[in-house]
């Protein structure tokens, strides 16, 4: 059965640098459902990236995390076995993510791999996904390396690696702030698509409020460590209650020459 | 006269072989355009398209393959020592990726103080006090100058960056794609700052991005360029009207202010 509900309860991430300790990520719990998109915003350096890591235990050195529990429908479970089975993430800068000496094939055979899946569904499999994240030649683009392809298609290529590994959940950070406009608006309707066929959950990491606009449906805001505000997309843009998120939406809409009601 | 000019501009970038054959794809053809002083223009367009081609031409950082760059007037394929010396005083850039701008083991006062003695003759104490206003200027503080590019964020470097721009006292800045990496509010801020220089100091801007939202706030009229040509010229009104297919393009690509659902 597909789960129905990813929960992250009370993550705190720690450094530690010459004998003091020091808290990024102060007791951060969310709760994904399938078929939902929850925006996580906030400033650069509040812990929206550091959660997400905790969450998938793929913290960076000199960093550890000292409480958290991860559960798929109310049943508690071990934060590798969601790596990758359960949640599959892409990330911001398509062109760094790949190895820039491998093809596409040997990403997908890597992928195919580490998820023990047989070998006579990999061509399928990744047809198949490559098709659905809008790469339309399959074949031709396995051969191809990093460099030969635009960073809008590197993005596809990650999204179409994220559906082939059949995971129910996708943790997207960021995937859209080096792409430009057209790029992006693309990207966030494939997006949406898969949400909506696929029943995908999605965490999107952002700090523009022109995505969480498009795509959300409810928001989290994190400030120094902490999520200081939960809602409704709706409620987040036209009643925001906390000044961090007061802030975020006001600076967002002055861009379009609009102001929050009052 | 123009303070800054392009006329019939194409660059081709390719592959040479020894024999003399190899493929060659224009990044720019036959570009005319003009900058003149205390204006602003906006250069939009996709990735790929030759934007930043473009600033690099114009800044004479790059030579075009076929017609010309003027300054003033006088084209740079001709200019004198004095010449090449005002420009480079008087039209300033600030790069996308500020990591890659920067002397990674210079401090941030060593970087932004760098252009202050070759082009405007400032040295010792006078440097010093110029390079504390300028990192007010941007939002950064005084004591940040002894830091060092690592010890400072993405957002916070691309603010000394712009400060190392603004030293020498320019009359013409390109900044390409110089604030989309930074935060809302700081990009706000930055934009702000960039309107006063212009209405205090009469300085003109060359602001190259892909986000329009933007380019409502400061800039009085566009450009829109498409596989290496100029698509469309248009004045920037509230709101804003486009008419070549690319120029929609990039306006029904603006995300909603408000949500849709």
């Amino acid at each position: 059965m597909t789960p129905a509900r990813l929960t992250i309860r009370d993550i705190t991430v720690e450094t530690w640098r010459h004998g003091t300790t020091t808290r990024l990520v102060d007791g951060v719990s969310l709760s994904l459902a399938a078929g939902e998109v929850l925006a996580l915003v906030g400033a650069s350096g509040s812990g929206k990236s550091l959660t997400c890591a905790a969450s998938l235990d793929v913290l960076p050195p000199g960093t550890r995390r000292t409480t958290g529990t991860v559960a798929i429908d109310d049943r508690e479970t071990g934060f590798a076995a969601l790596r990758g089975r359960l949640v599959a993430s892409i990330m911001q800068n398509p062109r760094s993510a790949f190895n820039p000496v491998r093809t596409m094939r040997d990403h997908a055979i890597e992928t195919f791999h580490a998820l023990g899946i047989g070998r006579s569904e990999w061509r399928p499999l990744m047809e198949a996904s490559m098709k659905e994240a809008g790469l339309d030649d399959p074949a031709g683009l396995l051969g191809l390396h990093p460099f030969e392809m635009s960073g809008g298609m590197l993005q596809r290529m990650m999204i179409a690696l994220a559906l082939a590994s059949r995971a129910p959940f996708l943790f997207a950070d960021e995937p859209t702030t080096d792409l430009d406009l057209i790029v992006q608006r693309d990207i966030l309707d494939l997006l949406d698509r898969l949400r909506e066929q696929r029943r995908l959950g999605i965490l999107i990491v952002t700090h523009d409020m022109g995505v969480v606009a498009r795509l959300a449906d409810r928001v989290a805001v994190m400030e120094s460590g902490r999520i200081c505000e939960t809602g409704p997309v709706r409620q987040i843009f036209e009643r925001p209650a906390a000044p961090t998120t007061r802030r975020l939406v006001e600076a967002h809409l002055s861009l379009y020459g609009k102001a929050l009601a009052a | 006269m123009s303070l800054l000019s392009a006329h019939n501009v194409s660059r081709f970038y390719g592959t040479k072989t020894f024999a003399g054959g190899g493929r060659e794809r224009p990044a720019l053809s036959k570009v005319s355009m003009t900058i003149e002083a205390g204006e602003t223009v906006a250069l939009l367009g996709r990735s790929g398209c030759g934007k930043s081609t473009l600033s690099r031409l114009l800044v004479g950082l790059d030579t075009p393959d076929e017609g010309d760059i003027r300054f003033r007037g006088e084209s740079l394929r001709s200019m004198g020592r004095a010449g090449w010396q005002e420009l480079r005083r008087t039209v300033q850039m600030v790069f996308q990726d500020p990591i890659g701008a920067v002397d990674p083991r210079a401090t941030v006062g060593d970087i932004i103080a760098e252009p202050l003695r070759p082009l405007c003759g400032l040295v010792g104490r006078a440097a010093r006090d110029r390079v504390h206003e300028l990192l007010l200027t941007v939002a950064l503080r005084a004591d940040d100058a002894d830091k060092l590019p690592q010890q400072l964020s993405g957002g916070q470097l691309q603010r000394v960056c712009i400060a190392r721009a603004l030293a020498p006292r320019p009359r013409l800045v390109i900044l390409d794609e110089a604030v989309s990496n930074l935060d809302l509010h700081l990009q706000i801020r930055m934009l702000d700052l960039f309107a006063a220089l212009q209405r205090d100091h009469d300085i003109s801007f060359l602001f190259v991005t892909h986000d329009l939202r933007l380019v409502e706030r400061i800039c009085s009229r566009l450009l829109v360029m498409d596989g290496g040509r100029i698509a469309e010229r248009a004045p920037v009104n509230s709101p804003l009207e486009l008419a070549s297919p690319e120029g929609k393009a990039l306006a029904n690509a603006i995300l909603p202010a408000l949500p849709l659902r």
